[in-house]
């Protein structure tokens, strides 16, 4: 057998099953050529190795017995060893994430679901194979799974398995079906926000209702105008809370399914006996969130203060708005009390036409202002004009930080008392804000407005589950390179350094050869 | 341990006395430079055809759309190269009858075999370090996330040291150069080809292929994450082929 042949079978062989392999690795679906290309390589490799039988069979025969015996033991014991540790690797699979906007991390809200899941979590995804979003999919579920062992995963190809995706009613690639408790969503989306809400959704038992007062020109949920509070509807029916509005003229008290009474800037008065029907609502352990603008109806203000928040009158002036080119009367605020709503937030909310609130001494209740405008604000009785005619005026202004939102709740000790039932219930929740703009469709989504709004209400009617997580966005980061910059690279990459380096390779061997 | 310096130091004078290492260094960054220049001059094209819609640019991003594509290309390229590095290793020895000299002497195979992996390991880091210059220049022109440059190289490394220990177990087996490299690349291709089959194959019998398919666990530290499986897995791998060859070299004092 000559050693020309022997190279030739070998080459060809690698070759061959080189080229299926690259075949295959740049073509989306497999052709028949590649693995025909693959299988012809290993067949050369398979006769390269029977005609060197004989030298194989040297180099791996056991001649010495027992040396062999005992190396192949020693080897399997390392063998088992290491698949014990790649097995445990596997299993307690530890992922840090080192890209700068930490992509394939997930929030810690969503790991706190993820651990208090209780029932098993099936979900079920139809990709076709081979996307890019199968790959997004992928990372995103072993981040997941890395937190629950209820949470499972199937994936399905639907090209490969048509019936089950008919079965499961999938008209789309990339869809996925979350299921639960007998209960299932299907998911187009592919987020972590989605996922994880579609979990929280399905996982748990009630589904939480919240009331919008209505009859007396409050903001409408269904307004998609900027006065309008579509936009805070939507978002709260996307993490899982059903809204409704309610007008209580029809009603005889406010009805026990609203888990929240929100009363959103009532440009109307409102009637002796529905001011009674919310405050017991409120007394008797309900949650309720007002937002009450300068023009708002006046028994906003007695609602307020018998659960220790005043509603001042006047208009808060800021000039720092003006520099992100807000007016006067639009306050900035960045500066939020350490409460279990504020915890961890940051961002800067923006509000419009503002009244102050003020914390008042009340017994019963734990009082906190939880927002505060910055130090150039102030509190004005004077009529509002433009920014170089508005002074502070110290005799009828009140110099800032202004308190813009307070929210109270029933001290725990509180029991109904028989000899007072004036006395709250525990459990009564209210939350104030001096403004109703600020969720309402032209300032939802600036900054943390739509985050603060849902923070409080996930406060008021205790979920402190439901979340909204921001989706991983990038930066942009591009290149513009000038042709000279162009080519500069062109010349360094392409032609300059591997030159240089076989270059100074030559000069040693030339150098090496004359000695 | 200072026997293994000594014989990495050895190593790597044959490696840069000898043409072999530059030339390897020169066909790899020959054409993984060429791929970053197409890369990135098509990059530069859309990214200037973009420019015009502002409300995309965000879409537009050098890791990946630069950075990630060409790892992706090279790293393939990359492992079949370090073989042709390795093959010389043992088979040499073997072939000179200088191996009789090295293994009669009071260095045990055990550090021969680390000596020579050591010595690839760092003609590796030197081949990966010249290419750093591509990502050091999208770094100059550019606004890159450094991170995933950073767990790529890493994980390129790993793989490369991966595939040295393989080649260096092959040229332990002949002393035959071109049989030892044939051979690794038959065995790179056999890991790589492994992991398709985990799609047909069941679910527990897949991931297991899915785990021994060598370019799997590139794929995480290509976009800027380091598992500990992967970082495992590349470790026993060479671990495991370089304890195989140190059990060739010795039975060659019993056989």
């Amino acid at each position: 057998m000559g050693n020309t042949l022997t190279v030739i079978i070998g080459i060809l062989g690698s070759l061959l099953a080189l080229a299926g392999v690259i075949l295959h690795s740049y073509l989306a679906t497999r052709v028949w050529i590649g693995t025909v290309m693959i299988i012809a390589g290993i067949v050369f490799l398979v006769i390269l190795a029977i005609l060197h039988y004989r030298q194989i069979k040297n180099l791996a025969g056991l001649r010495q017995t027992r040396f062999g015996a005992n190396t192949l033991i020693f080897t399997l014991i390392i063998l088992a060893i290491l698949v014990l540790v790649n097995f445990l690797s596997v299993r307690h699979n530890l992922r840090k994430d080192f890209t700068r906007e930490g992509l394939f991390t997930i929030s810690p809200q969503t790991i706190k679901v993820l651990k208090e899941l209780k029932s098993e979590v099936k979900i079920t995804s139809f990709f076709k194979d081979k996307s890019p979003e199968q790959d997004k999919f992928k990372d995103l579920m072993q981040e997941y799974q890395r937190y629950s062992p209820l949470f499972k995963v199937v994936e399905i190809d639907p090209d490969k398995e048509p019936t089950i995706a008919q079965n499961a009613g999938i008209t789309q690639y990339g869809t996925i079906v979350v299921e639960a408790q007998g209960k299932s969503v299907k998911v187009k989306e592919i987020s972590e926000n989605e996922l994880t809400n579609n979990l929280i959704k399905l996982t748990r038992k009630e589904i939480k209702k919240i009331c919008f007062l209505d009859g007396h020109a409050e903001r409408s949920l269904e307004d998609k105008e900027k006065e309008g509070l579509s936009q805070l509807k939507d978002t709260l029916e996307s993490v899982g809370y059903q809204t409704r509005e309610l007008n209580l003229m029809e009603e005889e008290r406010v009805p026990t399914e609203c888990q929240l009474l929100v009363i959103a800037g009532p440009r109307k008065s409102l009637l002796p006996h529905e001011e009674d029907m919310i405050s017991q609502f409120l007394q008797g352990g309900g949650a309720g969130l007002i937002l009450a603008d300068p023009d708002s109806a006046p028994e906003l203000a007695r609602i307020a203060a018998k659960f220790g928040i005043e509603l001042g009158n006047g208009y808060i002036v800021d000039f720092v708005s003006r520099i992100f080119g807000g007016s006067l009367t639009m306050p900035l605020v960045t500066k939020y009390a350490v409460h279990e709503i504020t915890a961890n937030f940051r961002p800067a909310t923006l509000y419009s036409l503002v009244r102050p609130v003020k914390k008042l001494e009340n017994p019963d209740y734990m009082v906190v202002e939880l927002a505060q405008t910055g130090d150039q604000s102030f509190v004005t009785q004077q009529k509002i004009t433009t920014a170089e005619k508005m002074k502070f005026d110290p005799k009828k202004d009140t110099k800032g930080p202004v308190t813009i939102a307070a929210v109270s709740a029933s001290k725990p000790k509180s029991l109904p008392d028989e000899d007072n039932p004036g006395k709250p219930e525990i459990g009564s929740r209210l939350a104030v804000f001096g403004d109703s703009d600020f969720a309402s469709n032209s300032l939802f989504n600036f900054s943390g407005n739509s985050d603060l709004v849902l923070n409080v209400i996930n406060w008021l009617s205790q979920e402190k589950d439901l979340i909204a997580i921001r989706p991983k966005a990038r930066a942009p980061s591009l290149v513009h390179l000038t042709p000279g910059q162009g080519l500069l690279i062109f010349y360094l990459s392409v032609v300059g350094l591997p030159l240089a380096i076989l270059g100074f390779g030559l000069v040693i061997w030339w150098r090496r050869r004359r000695k | 341990m200072k026997k293994i310096q000594a014989l990495v130091t050895k190593e790597l004078g044959s490696y840069f006395i000898s043409p072999v290492a530059y030339v390897i260094i020169f066909i790899f960054l020959g054409v993984s430079g060429f791929l970053f220049f197409q890369i990135l001059s098509y990059f530069n094209l859309q990214s200037i055809q973009m420019m015009r819609y502002p409300g995309l640019l965000d879409r537009l991003n050098l890791n990946d759309m630069v950075l990630f594509p060409f790892f992706h290309n090279v790293v393939v390229f990359f492992t079949f190269l370090i073989p042709v590095l390795t093959m010389r290793l043992l088979s040499e020895e073997k072939k000179l009858g200088t191996g009789e000299l090295l293994f009669t002497s009071p260095i045990t195979t055990t550090e021969v075999v680390l000596g020579k992996f050591f010595a690839a390991a760092a003609v590796i880091l030197v081949m990966l370090l010249f290419s750093f210059v591509y990502p050091l220049m999208i770094l100059i022109f550019g606004n890159p996330d450094v991170g995933p440059i950073f767990t790529a190289y890493l994980g390129l490394f790993l793989l490369g040291s991966a595939a040295a220990s393989l080649g260096i177990l092959m040229s332990s087996l002949t002393e035959n150069q071109v049989i030892a490299v044939i051979s690794a690349w038959g065995v790179l291709i056999f890991l790589l080809i492994i992991g398709w089959a985990a799609q047909s194959v069941g679910p527990t019998f897949g991931a297991v292929l899915q785990h021994l398919s060598i370019l799997e666990h590139f794929q995480s530290f290509s976009k800027g994450i380091i598992e500990l499986k992967g970082v495992v897995f590349y470790l026993s791998f060479i671990f495991f082929t370089l304890f195989l060859t140190q059990r060739v070299l010795d039975s060659q004092s019993w056989r």
